[in-house]
């Protein structure tokens, strides 16, 4: 199956533009949240197959959001990819539950082949 | 090489004899190199023993000797008697002086007060052997050596038991001193090593703080970077080309001020080898003031400062001026637009500390949704205002490096306070310079 909408959760606008415009020439339906507390609104409204999500946003942490969508069934469908710098990225996406991690810096490539991989 | 020799051997016919035995133990133990404890320790598991043999079968023999093996050197007690044995020793060994209540401890104490206690019973008699190990590596006193030590003490006057329990109070006393004086050794290392523990723990803490702000602050624009630079290789002649540049050098930007206050951090680092001052607050104060007299001016923010019953500091001057600048510097960017700005600076004495105060009645901060970033590096709650977000968490290091603290308490719409404790540094001879 391959994802048609994706969510991207990130602090940093001009990222968000990078993504969003880089997705949406490839095809899909992008939506972005450049404030981690709106979320879930958006997720309610969007209802998006997979979220790319920031884990260092101001004022709130990426991986504490991923844990609250995990618990929620309402998205129990929705794979979430965390995004993040440190060196222990991988341990962060075990313990949110997150179904994978990119590390930053990001590249194109690195991002489509998780997103396929999660998908396949 | 395996030796042992002979020193002595006694016969335990009457409570004198034990008596004896217990001075004996004492004193070849005392030749033997062992410390106090461990004489007390060896002689005290010795006068048990033959206390038992007097008790149980009447009469005994003890033999004291010294010997090598393969691991080390030792004392050796073996205390001989020929009386009916002992039907229970299992039961007894077992017993829990703690729980134990009677008669029947003095094999239990013997064994933990031995290095290595051996115990053979018959209904023909019993033998304990009772090994206290000799820590000096040098080989064992030869026989002329231990002949002398026996003349020594023949010359020994003759002793009554009152004198001998005497003496053994004193050794007592003597030895619940060295305990003392142990414990209170081992009392103040354990402080020494909590308190570096606590260092660690807070470098360990800030460590992470700083790893964690960096991967954020400089992997973020870096992705940017590729990102977008991706883009213009792949899309050279796109007509949307300027929006990526524009990024390309907000990045650079972002990233050129990111390692700009790396640097900054670790001057400060260095700056623990600056050297201390006597300090007046005022001079420092009006330092900074000068520096932002433009911003002041405009604002027309009212300045006030009280340092009259605390004048002065012993201190590195960089610290204070860091921490100066950066309050003023975050009072006029964070000040709030329906009110003209106010700034209060104040010192007090405290014990063995200054309590200097910041106050302002600027936009104030939300401490429930702050207080776990607010010192943490590169993290900035106004996205309106630039800065690079490092001046508390460089404020906050310097004062806790000198074992001071620091407080907030703030109001979203009324202000807030920082509140110092500062430790003033020690100042030595050739160090004295006035500021």
């Amino acid at each position: 199956m391959k994802p048609k909408s994706i969510m991207i959760a990130d602090d940093d606008e001009d990222l968000l533009f990078l993504l969003k415009s880089q997705f949406t020439s490839l095809g899909y339906i992008v939506n972005s949240c450049h404030k981690g507390k709106s979320i879930i609104e958006k997720l309610i409204k969007e209802k998006p197959n997979i979220i790319l999500l920031d884990v260092n946003m101001q004022g709130i942490d990426g991986d504490e959001l991923c844990r609250q969508i995990k618990k929620d069934k309402r998205f129990s469908k929705i794979k979430i990819l965390i995004m993040s710098g440190e060196y222990d990225v991988e341990r962060i996406s075990l313990s949110c539950g997150a179904d994978g991690y990119i590390r930053k810096p990001l590249s194109y490539s690195t991002i489509q082949n998780k997103i396929s991989t999660i998908f396949s | 090489m395996e030796t042992e020799i002979t020193i002595m051997t006694l016969d335990v016919q009457n409570e004198m004899d034990v008596m004896l035995a217990h001075r004996r133990g004492m004193q070849f133990a005392k030749y033997s190199g062992l410390s106090l404890s461990e004489q007390t320790r060896f002689a005290t598991a010795v006068s048990e023993i033959c206390r038992n043999s007097l008790e149980y079968a009447m009469q005994g023999i003890i033999n004291f000797s010294i010997g090598q093996n393969k691991a080390n050197n030792y004392l050796l007690a073996v205390i001989k008697d020929e009386g009916k044995g002992i039907s229970n020793l299992p039961e007894i060994l077992e017993r829990n002086p703690q729980s134990y209540k009677g008669r029947g401890l003095g094999l239990v104490y013997a064994r933990r007060l031995s290095d290595i206690f051996k115990i053979t019973s018959t209904q023909k008699g019993t033998t304990v052997h009772i090994q206290k190990n000799i820590l000096s590596k040098t080989s064992i006193p030869s026989k002329l050596v231990i002949e002398g030590w026996i003349k020594h003490l023949d010359k020994e006057p003759v002793i009554s038991a009152y004198e001998e329990l005497k003496m053994r109070n004193m050794q007592l006393v003597e030895l619940s001193e060295e305990l003392k004086a142990n414990g209170a050794m081992v009392e103040k290392q354990m402080v020494e090593i909590k308190k570096l523990n606590d260092q660690l723990s807070t470098s360990n803490e800030r460590m992470k703080e700083f790893t964690y702000a960096i991967s954020h602050d400089l992997k973020t624009p870096l992705s940017s970077l590729k990102l977008s630079s991706a883009y213009m290789e792949n899309n050279p002649t796109a007509t949307d080309i300027l929006i990526y540049q524009g990024i390309v050098t907000r990045s650079v930007n972002r990233l050129d001020r990111t390692i700009q206050s790396l640097i900054e951090i670790i001057d400060l680092q260095n700056q623990n080898q600056q050297i201390i001052k006597e300090l007046t607050f005022e001079t420092l104060f009006h330092e900074s003031l000068e520096e932002y007299e433009q911003f002041i001016k405009e604002s027309g923010a009212k300045i006030e400062m009280d340092f009259s019953t605390a004048p002065g500091i012993t201190y590195i001057e960089g610290h204070l001026q860091s921490l100066f600048h950066n309050l003023l510097s975050n009072s006029l960017k964070y000040k709030d637009e329906k009110r003209k700005l106010k700034i209060r600076v104040a010192t007090k004495t405290g014990s063995k500390k200054i309590i200097l105060t910041f106050s302002d009645n600027g936009m104030g901060m939300d401490m429930e949704k702050v207080k776990d970033r607010l010192f943490v590096p590169f993290n900035r709650f106004s996205g309106q205002v630039e800065g690079k977000g490092i001046g508390l968490y460089l404020i906050k290091s310097m004062i806790e490096s000198n074992g001071g603290s620091v407080a907030v308490d703030s109001d979203p719409g009324k202000g807030t306070t920082f509140t110092f404790s500062l430790i003033p540094y020690k100042l030595t001879d050739q160090e004295i310079t006035k500021s």
